[in-house]
This record gives structure tokens, C-alpha cells and sequence, in this order.
């Protein structure tokens, strides 16, 4: 039997990834209500002064992301621990760079389908309109959670093997993500608030070339963290 | 390369340096050194130099904050050289290095931002700033917070050198661009007060003042060093052992 | 020539009179955050020597 290549492998487990997922809705349910459950604490912390919720709904909505990211990625590699499913993984041989595609991939994903989940949720709570055009609303969304997923991926890895993993991650992963965070958060309120000094491509630009890097950085650094 | 590198460090003339170096006396002597120059320096900067013409005597804050960021800097090299050395060839002694390293990056580093902005409170008017010079180190700051928490968390010390390293790269490889995305962030620019052209009598002051941190810099950094050594000799039970993908030994 | 001599001598009027307890206040954080560290250093290093 020949074995899969990259991109084979990568689909392959990709696909095994979305399907645990998939599985267990009730998690993935979980972290939509976790999400909702954080708009709603924004909107009690910050508002009732609708015109500044309207205005840093943009901002809102990656914070939320970016909490439940840390949720997504924690759970993404305890379902590896569970059953030594990573060790298994890697006895076959998969290449270990598979393994950080098709997770990362899987967890970006989940990550935008959570974000479109959540506009209209933004548009009820923060009244909130999408002043340009959906396409470019989307595309943020995709490239910042694929910017959120690559580290993540990476340092979820990491982390779900060491002591105090739920502080670690999200202590490791947030001021990496820092940059991405600013041009998602700000790129996201042009597309509400409109764009008259045409910002928006520098911000998507920002975001794409932080993707190209860590999704490269993490193709290489992954198989060293996960060999043994 | 390495090789070459080695057989250098093994000479006759770097061997005769290296065993003065190791001697008790000389390392003694030059901590003296380090507090004499310190002190030297300190008094240059304090009661020397002239005040400056818009600033006044607040100026001299420059003295000890300049160097201290500086000292960061270098430390966070260090910490990101070793740690891409590592991953091409794991060495206990990389990784005591990298470690100490960025220990000292954030000592230095939070002591400096502090004098920086109590700087800032005379002059600018305010604390902080949200320019991207500062931003970005108060981010590097938390950054190597969790690179330490993580060498904290990790027990087994291969795993540890290894993904310390990871963990490494991707906080250096991020700087820049924390960086721009911080001054695109800023719409405005704020004054920083930078000296255009500086007086030589504060040139001088602000030279023996680097000279004066970096001695400490070293000082520090030798210390922090064989701490970790140390701590790694303890850790792996046979004491020569090396990480698997290297026949170096530990004490060497 | 009086107006010259006028705005000459403002010139370096900008300057923040006295500033010296900002001075004070980060050299002694600096010294002290130091020692601080030397001694923690020292500390450190007589514990990991002391098994031996």
C-alpha cells in the first residue's frame, strides 16, 4: 500500500478532524453559547451607550473569537491525548506536518464558521451594519482565524503537554497574536463602519502576509515539537 | 563550520584565555571592576553632565534607562540565537544560555520600561503612550513572561529545550512585526525624544553608562548561566548524558 | 536688536526647572530593582551549589 502523501495525509486527517468534531456537537455547541455568552458580557460591561457599542463591535467580536479559540484549541488536542491518538498518529508514520495542516486547518474552520455565526448575533446586540460588501467581511474572518490557528496550533500542542495548560496557551498565544488582533478587529469595523481612506487592503494585506509566515514557521518548527 | 569553531575554542591561546577567565581571582576582580565602573558612571551621569536645554536635570533618567533597554535588546538576541542554534544542535549549554538570557531580557527589560516612563511623566505628560516603540515592548515583555512560564511548566528537560526554543523563534519572528502593526494602528505619531544632536559632554556621560550596565549584563548573565547549567546537570540522571542528538558532553 | 536679545534669551526657557525627584525616583528603582536581582541571583547560585 502506498502511502498518502502531504497533501493526502493532510486531507485525510483533516477530514478525520472535522468528523471528531462533528461527533460531538455538544462541544461545538458549547463554544457558540461560550461566544454569545461573551458578546453579551461586552455589551453589559461597556454599553448602554449604543453608538460606542456599534463602533468597537468589531473589536468585540475578535475578542470573542479569540477566548473561544483558546477553548477550541485546548479541546482540539485533549481529544489527541486522550488515547494517545497523536503517538498513534505519528507511529504509522504520518508526516508530522500533516498532522499540524489538517488540525490547524480543521480548527480555522471551526473558528470562522463560529465568526459568521456570531455577525448576526453583532448585528441584534450592537446594531451593528455590514456597510461593505459580505465577500470582504468573510475573507477577514477567514484569514484572522486562520492567523489564530496557526500559532494556536502550534503552542496547543505544546501546551496540552505541559503543567497548567490552560493558562499557558492563552498566555503563549496572545501577544503573538497581537498584530493579527489589531488588523482583524480594525478591518472588521471598516467593513461596519465604512471605509472612505480605503484602509481596508493594507489591514487585509497586514493580516495575509502574518499568515503566510506563521503557517510557514509552523510547517517547519511543529515537527520538532512533536517528535519524541 | 562547527568544527572549525571548535577546534578555535580549543587552541592554545583561547584555552590560556579561557583558563585566566575561569580563575576565581580574575572572576572576583572583575565584579570589583563592574561596581567601580558602575559607580563611575553613575556619578559621570548624575552630577557631570550638563542638563539638558529643554529638559533639564530630568534629562539624565536617559542615563540609565538607554542602557537598560539596550541591554534587553541584546539579551533577547542572545535568547533568539540560541534558540535557532538549538534546533540545529541540541547542546545543554545552548539551552542554559537561552534560558538565562531571557531572564535577564525581562529584568532589564521591566526596570527600563519603568525608568522610561517615569521619564515620560515630566516630559511627555504622561505614563505611557501608546507609540510603537513602547507597545511593542510591553508586548515582548508579557511574550517572554510566557516563555519562562512555559520552561516553569515543562518537566521533562529535552521536551522543554526543544519547545523553549519553538517558543523562541516565534516570539523574535513576531517583534517586527508587532512592530508595524502597531505604528499602522497609531494614527498619530507621538514626540519621542530622541536626541538629535547630542552634546559631547552627554555622549560621554551615556558611553561610560553603557559600559557601566553592560559589565553588569555580563556579570549577571554568567551567574544566571551556570545556575542553569547546573540545574540541568541535576535533571539528567547520568551526568555526561547530552540530549539525544548530540555526543557532547556536559561539563566539557 | 533688543527684540533679537528678547527671544535669544528665551531660548532654553522651555527647560523643566529642578525634575529632581523624577531623577531620584528611577535611579533608586534602578539601583534597587538591580540589587534585587544580583541578590536573587546570589541566592539562587549558593542553592544550586550546595548538594554537591
Amino acid at each position: 500500500m502506498r502511502l498518502p502523501g502531504l497533501v493526502g495525509s493532510t486531507w485525510v486527517l483533516f477530514r478525520k478532524d472535522l468528523l471528531v468534531e462533528w461527533r460531538s456537537r455538544s462541544r461545538v455547541n458549547a463554544l457558540v453559547f461560550f461566544s454569545l455568552a461573551t458578546l453579551l458580557l461586552f455589551s453589559f460591561a461597556l454599553g448602554p451607550d449604543t453608538a460606542l457599542l456599534r463602533r468597537n463591535a468589531g473589536g468585540y467580536l475578535w475578542l470573542a473569537l479569540l477566548l473561544a479559540s483558546v477553548l477550541a484549541l485546548g479541546e482540539s488536542f485533549r481529544v489527541e491525548r486522550e488515547n494517545a491518538a497523536l503517538e498513534g498518529l505519528r507511529l504509522i508514520p504520518v508526516d508530522a506536518r500533516a498532522i499540524f495542516l489538517s488540525k490547524g486547518l480543521a480548527n480555522a474552520v471551526l473558528l470562522t464558521a463560529l465568526g459568521v455565526l456570531l455577525v448576526p448575533v453583532l448585528v441584534a446586540l450592537f446594531d451593528v451594519r455590514v456597510v461593505l460588501s459580505w465577500g470582504r467581511l468573510l475573507t477577514l474572518v477567514g484569514l484572522g482565524c486562520l492567523a489564530i490557528a496557526a500559532p494556536g496550533t502550534l503552542y496547543g500542542a505544546i501546551a496540552s503537554h505541559a503543567r497548567a495548560r490552560d493558562v499557558l496557551l492563552p498566555l503563549l498565544l496572545f501577544p503573538i497574536l497581537i498584530p493579527a488582533l489589531v488588523a482583524a478587529a480594525k478591518g472588521t469595523t471598516l467593513v461596519f463602519e465604512g471605509d472612505p481612506m480605503d484602509q481596508l487592503p493594507s489591514w487585509i494585506s497586514l493580516l495575509g502576509s502574518f499568515d503566510l509566515l506563521y503557517w510557514g514557521l509552523g510547517v517547519v518548527l511543529f515537527p520538532r515539537v512533536v517528535e519524541e | 563550520m562547527a568544527a572549525m569553531l571548535q577546534r578555535l575554542w580549543n587552541s592554545g591561546p583561547v584555552r590560556a584565555v579561557r583558563a585566566f577567565a575561569a580563575h576565581p581571582l580574575v572572576q572576583r576582580s572583575f565584579v570589583v571592576l563592574t561596581l567601580a565602573v558602575f559607580a563611575y558612571a553613575a556619578w559621570v551621569g548624575l552630577t557631570q553632565a550638563p542638563p539638558d536645554r529643554e529638559m533639564g536635570d530630568v534629562q539624565r533618567i536617559m542615563y540609565a534607562h538607554v542602557p537598560m533597554v539596550q541591554m534587553m535588546l541584546l539579551a533577547g538576541t542572545i535568547t533568539f540565537v540560541c534558540s535557532v542554534l538549538y534546533l540545529f544542535r541540541a547542546s545543554w549549554k545552548t539551552d542554559a544560555l537561552a534560558e538565562a538570557s531571557a531572564e535577564l531580557a525581562l529584568v532589564f527589560g521591566a526596570i527600563g520600561t519603568t525608568l522610561g516612563s517615569i521619564w515620560g511623566r515630566p516630559t511627555w505628560g504622561v505614563y505611557w503612550a501608546w507609540d510603537p516603540r513602547l507597545t511593542t515592548v510591553a508586548i515582548l515583555l508579557v511574550a517572554l513572561a510566557g516563555y519562562l512560564a512555559l520552561r516553569r511548566f515543562v518537566d521533562d528537560p529535552e521536551r522543554r529545550a526543544v519547545w523553549a526554543a519553538v517558543t523562541g523563534i516565534v516570539i523574535a519572528v513576531d517583534v517586527p512585526i508587532i512592530y508595524f502593526s502597531v505604528k499602522w494602528w497609531k494614527s498619530l505619531h507621538q514626540v519621542q525624544s530622541s536626541p538629535r544632536t547630542v552634546d559631547p559632554q552627554m555622549v560621554h556621560a551615556l558611553r561610560w553608562n553603557i559600559t557601566a550596565f553592560f559589565l553588569v549584563f555580563i556579570v549577571f548573565l554568567v551567574v544566571r548561566y551556570r545556575i542553569a547549567l547546573a540545574a540541568r546537570v541535576r535533571e539528567v540522571t547520568v551526568p555526561d548524558a547530552a540530549p539525544s542528538r548530540t555526543t557532547q558532553a556536559v561539563a566539557s | 536688536m533688543n527684540a533679537l536679545r528678547i527671544v535669544l534669551a528665551a531660548v532654553g526657557e522651555g527647560r523643566i526647572q529642578g525634575g529632581w525627584e523624577y531623577v531620584k525616583a528611577a535611579y533608586a528603582i534602578c539601583w534597587t530593582g538591580l540589587s534585587l536581582y544580583a541578590v536573587s541571583l546570589w541566592v539562587r547560585s549558593r542553592r544550586s551549589e550546595a548538594p554537591k
